[in-house]
């Protein structure tokens, strides 16, 4: 089932943060969302999150780390499977089944039985991308899921997204990386001040003139003739 | 990696109830009269024994045990859930405000002379005054971070802040109230240390069953409290309303600290640093973690208690500062015990 936006609005008093957004989300595809800071991309996710009709069927990363946990990684993977359980709390097989197969895609196995409190920001941020697809879900939404992530594990996170997809899940991700989002996005929106200014197929949105105009930046396009992709470096 | 049900829990749960037990049959001989232990072991048993040791047991030392271990473990469990919505380690039931609400109910019932006036069913003038007291300052609190959440800014910050806030203005009011009413002043401040001297069986039983009403309602909605720890956007993926969630926290806790409060003044330090200690022991899980609160924060109070009546007896020290005294340096050991593991 798609996500659909139909002419979203939101201020916070005099300053408006999205400006009569529309959309479709298509399923079983990977979205990314583009855009500078304060554009209003967390904003709109957080929308999603919050009042999409198939809101039982998201699962969410959010950007800001949580507070303190005070509990092992594994437990936190193991709240993924939270709203499969009734009174008793009862883990069964398949649910640890599910959360050993999440930990392994975050390669997190060597931080499992540590508190989580005491992990670095770019293990945070895979414990809780793990805790995130443990969970039931047709939709994945990360916000800047990558932004603690090493090159390794940035790269693993490419993989793994196009793995959801193979499986037919569905992913809307923020990412600032250019070069990564033309590697794994089916569509693309790029967003400035509140609006959606480009939206569509990846290699169609992601040009110089439209980084130009939605970062305001110059980009300079290298093309890999070999595999025939491309990549933007920006032009300091 | 484990299942999520984690055995030793149980088996730390049920240790401690062992423990609290013994704890209250032993509370149960000490005092200014001696009561013997096979003078409990017969009440126990159902057998016979001289009405003087029976009144001593069921009108003065078992109301005032209930209502040691019952506030304790409340007021632990409050700590707990304080900790917890308001996402700070150094929560506890008087940043609410409601104990400085409900201490200033007290204090104003105690100076004016309206403890006679407003008493009924058992229950004193103070202690209505300390239950008016803590609701005005619940709505009040309420109001203010329902506010805040309508205008898009964080109801937990919002919270804290005017629940600190209420408990400075309901502090200086109280340090006027007995700087006006000096013939008074030791009465409301002897009342506000903490005592369960004025312990009795209607008190007792109000515990008893805020305790059965509202407990297994904590315990049905703690792991929802263990998702509210990612985030609220987080968990309204898993079907949580945090705001809802807060709001529901926060009343019953309001409520069983007034009435903790009510009963006897403010003990303070316990529903502080028995939730960290209960972490201390590897007890992570909320729902785990309120239970082991009720049981240690019982046992701390229960100890304190009778070390309060019977060191110095037949008078009797105030039960806040034991447990201060008791709490205050464990807690020390704990915390550097758990900065050298992470070194």
């Amino acid at each position: 089932m798609n996500i659909e936006v139909k002419d979203l609005t939101i201020r916070y008093g005099n300053r408006t943060v999205l400006d009569h957004i529309n959309h479709i989300f298509e399923e079983r595809k990977i979205h990314v969302i583009l855009g500078p800071n304060g554009c209003g991309k967390t904003t709109l996710v957080n929308y999603l999150v919050n009042n999409a009709e198939q809101r039982d069927k998201l699962t969410y990363v959010q950007q800001e780390t949580v507070g303190e946990l005070d509990m092992t990684a594994g437990d936190v993977v193991k709240l993924g499977r939270y709203h499969k359980k009734g009174f008793y709390q009862v883990f069964t097989n398949e649910d640890m089944i599910k959360v050993n197969e999440a930990v392994s895609m975050m390669d997190a196995e060597d931080v499992i039985n540590q508190n989580y409190d005491t992990l670095s920001g770019g293990e945070k941020q895979r414990i809780q991308i793990a805790r995130a697809i443990a969970k039931d879900y047709d939709w994945l939404i990360c916000d800047e899921p990558t932004a603690n992530l090493d090159i390794k594990h940035q790269v693993g996170f490419a993989g793994i997204v196009k793995k959801l997809k193979a499986q037919g899940k569905s992913v809307i991700v923020i990412i600032h990386d250019i070069n990564l989002a033309l590697n794994i996005a089916d569509e693309v929106l790029m967003m400035k001040e509140g609006r959606i200014l480009y939206s569509g197929k990846a290699s169609d949105v992601i040009c110089e003139k439209n980084l130009k105009d939605v970062f305001e930046t110059d980009f300079i396009r290298i093309e890999n003739t070999d595999t025939k992709t491309n990549n933007f470096i920006y032009n300091v | 990696m484990k299942s999520y049900q984690n055995k030793s829990d149980a088996i730390k749960i049920t240790i401690m109830l062992f423990i609290l037990a013994a704890a209250m049959l032993f509370a149960a001989e000490f005092g200014a009269a001696q009561v013997k232990l096979s003078d409990i072991v017969k009440v126990v048993s159902g057998r016979e024994i001289a009405s003087n040791i029976e009144t001593i047991l069921f009108k003065v030392r078992l109301p005032r045990i209930i209502t040691g271990v019952l506030v304790g473990g409340l007021l632990s469990v409050c700590g707990c859930l304080m900790q917890a919505i308001l996402k700070n380690r150094m929560a506890d039931p008087s940043v609410m405000g409601i104990s400085g609400g409900a201490a200033l109910g007290a204090t104003f019932v105690i100076v004016t002379g309206l403890d006679y006036s407003l008493s009924f069913i058992g229950f004193s003038g103070r202690f209505v005054g300390a239950v008016l007291g803590a609701s005005i300052t619940f709505v009040f609190i309420m109001t203010v971070a329902f506010t805040a959440g309508k205008r898009g800014q964080s109801s937990t910050s919002s919270t804290l802040l005017a629940g600190i806030a209420v408990s400075s203005f309901t502090s200086a009011m109280i340090t006027v109230l007995m700087a006006l009413n000096k013939e008074d002043m030791e009465r409301a401040y002897m009342w506000m240390l903490g005592s369960l001297s004025s312990s009795s069986v209607s008190k007792s039983l109000l515990l008893v069953v805020m305790t059965i009403i509202f407990i297994p309602i904590i315990l049905f909605i703690a792991p929802q409290i263990d998702i509210l720890k990612l985030g609220s956007t987080t968990a309204s993926t898993y079907g949580i309303n945090s705001n809802r969630l807060m709001c529901i926290v926060l009343t019953i806790s309001s409520i069983l600290i007034a009435v903790c409060v009510a009963d006897c003044g403010i003990i303070g330090f316990v529903g502080l640093i028995v939730p960290h200690i209960v972490s201390f022991a590897g007890i992570k899980r909320m729902r785990t973690k309120i239970l082991m609160c009720l049981i240690c924060g019982g046992l701390l109070v229960l100890i304190a208690d009778t070390i309060a009546r019977t060191i110095i007896a037949p008078s009797e020290l105030p039960v806040g500062a034991i447990t201060s005294l008791i709490g205050a340096p464990y807690f020390i050991v704990q915390l550097l015990k758990s900065r050298e593991v992470r070194k």
